[in-house]
């Protein structure tokens, strides 16, 4: 029996894993778009994108190096960064029609919620203080530049940008990536 | 790490942040080129990752929407073939017989790229200005009987192959040349049949494809790099970096070994769509 993971399989050539990371990881891609790009054909041509680089990159997958969560949402993130950069504009929160997620099925988040780096980044963002907690996820989640988080929460634009910064700098300590010298004591607050 | 760049190390994190939040001023990205060359163990996507952890994170605590159905077939469809065309080496080039006159010769002439309506831009722009094209690791392609079988494979089964003759080229050296690009958008696969097209060498020169899509991009996506070994007819995959839209036109240049990811032509040999 086999014991490659589904992008292993892929990038050994086996097309039967290329329905099964779909189907695991879809909604997965899709949701992330959704919510950070807010507009469907946005998301659409985004997640177009993000799969076609999951394909092409399968072959480079090292599970001792990170898990597929982290594999593929990282390419996603930076293909929906790109798509930002090529629209040149902050995403469309004037045309979010984004009511249509559906209560979470239980097949659906079961391998988010098995990946330990994930759960590590929970409990960061768990002890984060609340108000920076808030500004990361605008930010990182829902796709506010950071001067509309300033003018959304009265803020001064340096400290949004202070706070993001600091926030995935302290992320990215917890999740034991080799720490930058000297790093800020205050993060986590 | 000695105490002196702590600092500089620092500020690389603070970018990298930047970058990773969509928030990168533009005026900051030659810093951030500086720095990451000045600090070689700091990997680009340390915060992209972290990043992107924190958005799935967030993503937990609420909803997941489902894909639509479509889209996910499209795209689990495009992914197999992607998928077969990437298994296993390429193996070495290998002509093949002409399987009909070149429809190239029933097309009219076309004396400059730039006169050609509604392309014309993209293809001056591809000369007059260095581009930055979105390209991932080199790979070179070369003719096979698996090209040859894709190519009828593709021709026969697909629904919305195109397929575009090469204008006549005008380039000396390349006037000779004839042929056709097939494309299908559904499976993102295509081919070049090129008959007359002028020996490489390797060392010196290859050729490389670029795939003009406005609907995508203002840049031509880098559509592979591939050598041409012997005078005949030769197929060649076309290797599409990114997803394509809607093709308008698919030209060769001769580019160093490798190629490149800024092209400033000459085009030697160019396929248009009646769109375009």
């Amino acid at each position: 029996m086999s014991t490659k993971s589904i992008l292993e399989r892929v990038g050994a050539g086996d097309t039967s894993a290329v329905s099964e990371c779909m189907e695991r990881y879809g909604d997965l891609v899709w949701s992330l778009a959704r919510r950070y790009l807010r507009n469907a054909a946005d998301a659409e041509d985004a997640v177009q994108d993000i799969f076609i680089d999951i394909w092409r990159s399968a072959g480079r997958y090292d599970h001792n190096i990170a898990s597929e969560v982290a594999f593929i949402s990282t390419i996603a993130r930076r293909r929906l960064i790109d798509k930002i950069r090529q629209a040149g504009r902050r995403p469309l929160t004037d045309s979010l029609d984004d009511d249509e997620g559906t209560p979470i099925d239980p097949g659906v988040p079961a391998t988010v919620e098995d990946d330990t780096e994930v759960s590590i980044v929970e409990r960061v963002l768990a002890e984060m203080d609340p108000e920076h907690q808030k500004v990361l996820a605008m930010s990182i989640y829902e796709g506010y530049s950071h001067s509309e988080i300033a003018e959304l929460l009265s803020l001064p634009l340096g400290t949004v940008k202070t706070r993001v910064r600091r926030g995935l700098i302290h992320i990215r300590q917890q999740l034991q990536i080799p720490p930058p010298a000297d790093s800020d004591q205050e993060l986590a607050g | 790490m000695t105490p002196n760049n702590a600092p500089e190390r620092n500020r690389l994190y603070e970018l990298l942040a930047d970058e990773a939040s969509a928030a990168l001023d533009t005026s900051d990205a030659p810093e951030l080129a500086r720095l990451l060359a000045h600090n070689p163990v700091v990997a680009r996507d340390e915060i992209l990752q972290a990043a992107a952890l924190a958005q799935v994170a967030f993503l937990r605590r609420a909803t997941v929407s489902r894909m639509p159905a479509g889209l996910r077939e499209r795209l689990a469809s495009q992914g197999e073939a992607l998928v077969l065309r990437q298994r296993g080496p390429v193996p070495v080039a290998r002509l093949v017989q002409p399987e009909s006159p070149p429809a190239a010769t029933r097309q009219p002439a076309i004396s400059r790229w730039s006169s050609v309506n509604g392309i014309g831009w993209a293809l001056a722009a591809m000369l007059a200005i260095a581009l930055v094209v979105v390209r991932n690791e080199p790979a070179v392609f070369a003719p096979t009987t698996d090209a040859v079988a894709g190519r009828v494979s593709l021709v026969n089964g697909a629904s919305d192959v195109m397929t575009l003759p090469w204008a006549p080229p005008t380039a000396a050296g390349y006037r000779g040349v004839t042929g056709d690009v097939v494309w299908s958008q559904s499976r993102q696969e295509g081919y070049l049949r090129l008959a007359n097209m002028p020996v490489n060498d390797p060392a010196r020169t290859q050729y490389q494809l670029w795939i003009v899509d406005p609907e995508r991009d203002t840049h031509p996506v880098d559509g592979g790099v591939f050598n041409v070994s012997a005078t005949g007819e030769v197929i060649i995959p076309i290797q599409a970096k990114l997803l394509i839209r809607s093709p308008t036109a698919f030209a060769i240049t001769a580019e160093q070994p490798g190629g490149v990811v800024v092209s400033a032509g000459p085009l030697l040999v160019v396929a248009l769509s009646k769109a375009g």
